[in-house]
């Protein structure tokens, strides 16, 4: 049975031919064959594979690290849509306003309260709102949602104060921190703003925020004076 | 006598691949996770200036520099023409009826149901037409204003519908206004190189509170 290890199948029909090998001989050399095929198939490289991932590794990571307004959509944000063509730059202070919250530098610094019929607004309420643009006809389109800060977080507590105490507090602490980093750097500070808010954000808090921002600032070494809106590209 | 050593001679032991497969598996995940909160849709900025608080000035100052603002109310847009020689001037642009138009269906074969909205196309071509008079031809500013509760969707439309020139300089509903290419002219850069540009109507945007 041996001597027969080495021989092909056919030598092996061959030889049965002549009457010395019985069919189970060649049977059992065909599935060795067979067996040796499959495991040199199984030998695949993922070299060339793991190059590829490597780089689309590599691009992914640097992709959603460097946007300051890589923001991902949810039931509370929502972008606007509109046709406006100018890239964002960089160099910006980014405020996010959300429906729940308004964060600044990750971190939410104030709670945004939403009301409609005089209850508290849920996830359904808002997912249901996000679909108004496909379904204008859809009941909730008719309410009217109200978003706002609460009066404790205003200035001196009056709830029509366009200052929002704790938000000026933490923006004033990161211009102080940016423009200790730009003169260490030699640059100007640029007292850029980009407001990244949700669709549904009524124009009244919208104005509190960049009157908030507008009041922070370093005497003689400027503040935060130029406002940009994050919106999603339309089509035309 | 000990046998002589491989690296001595140049070569170097055969360790095979290594085993990328943990490696792979790691990148799996990862990948998949990045993918999914990557941006796939194109977030830009549109500029503003600072709000000036007190609003537009009233109707009776009659200063020589023509001002132009749109105030969006509740139900309408209100077109106020302030300044100049001329007495100040309001033109109103009611919310309209327009049919549910979903994206694959052309405006033309559209046939979904009423629903009102702000006449974001009456409000262009209003707009369009004021640009077109001697009056507006140089001035690039427009003032924007809003009553509290109107939401930035709204704002972000409005803008669009005075910053822009489109193809067309009015268009019959919200469907087809809404799929309008904006208008393109060439023009020459600094450097003296013919370029080509969106037509801009009013480009710089300020905001006012009422």
């Amino acid at each position: 049975m041996a001597e027969n290890k080495d021989l092909s199948p056919d030598e092996i029909a061959g030889q049965g031919k002549t009457g010395a090998v019985d069919e189970a001989k060649v049977e059992d050399a065909q599935e060795r064959r067979k067996k040796r095929l499959y495991d040199e198939k199984l030998q695949l490289s993922i070299t060339s594979l793991m190059d590829i991932m490597t780089i689309l590794l590599f691009f992914l990571i640097i992709s959603s690290t460097t946007d300051p307004l890589n923001v991902i959509q949810t039931a509370a944000m929502q972008f606007a849509t509109s046709t406006a063509d100018v890239s964002p730059k960089d160099d910006s202070i980014p405020i996010l306003i959300t429906r729940r919250h308004i964060v600044l530098d990750n971190k939410p610094v104030v709670a945004v309260s939403c009301t409609v019929d005089k209850a508290e607004c849920t996830d359904q309420d808002f997912e249901r709102l996000n679909q108004c643009e496909v379904k204008p006809l859809d009941e909730v389109c008719k309410k009217e949602f109200r978003f706002e800060v609460d009066k404790q977080d205003k200035e001196k507590s009056d709830p029509n104060s366009l200052v929002i105490e704790p938000l000026r507090k933490e923006l004033d602490r990161l211009v102080k921190q940016q423009i200790a980093e730009d003169e260490a750097l030699g640059r100007k500070f640029k007292g850029v703003v980009t407001l990244i808010a949700d669709k549904e954000i009524p124009f009244r808090l919208l104005m509190e925020v960049i009157y908030t921002a507008g009041k922070v600032g370093v005497k003689g070494k400027g503040g935060l004076s130029q406002f940009r809106f994050a919106i999603m590209k339309t089509g035309s | 006598m000990a046998s002589p050593s491989k690296r001595g001679h140049g070569g170097f032991e055969d360790l095979g691949d290594p085993d990328l497969v943990p490696i792979m598996s790691i990148m799996c995940i990862l990948i998949p996770m990045l993918i999914y909160s990557f941006v796939l849709y194109e977030v830009k900025v549109q500029e503003i200036s600072l709000p000036k608080f007190g609003g537009p000035s009233t109707s009776n100052s009659k200063s020589k520099v023509l001002n132009l603002a749109i105030l969006v109310a509740k139900d309408q847009h209100i077109i106020k023409i302030q300044g100049g020689e001329k007495e100040a001037k309001e033109i109103t642009v009611k919310k309209k009826k327009f049919r549910v138009c979903p994206a694959e269906v052309p405006c033309e074969e559209c046939a979904g149901e009423e629903y009102e909205d702000y006449d974001f196309p009456g409000l262009y071509a209003e707009v369009a037409k004021l640009k077109d008079s001697k009056a507006f031809a140089e001035v690039d500013s427009i003032n924007i204003g809003a009553d509290d509760t109107v939401p930035w969707r709204v704002m972000a439309r409005t803008i669009d519908s005075v910053r822009a020139r489109l193809e067309k300089p009015n268009y019959p509903d919200l469907c087809t206004y809404s799929r309008a290419k904006p208008l393109r002219v060439k023009t020459t850069d600094a450097d003296g190189k013919e370029v080509t540009t969106a037509a801009e109507m009013f480009p710089k945007i300020v905001f006012v509170m009422l």
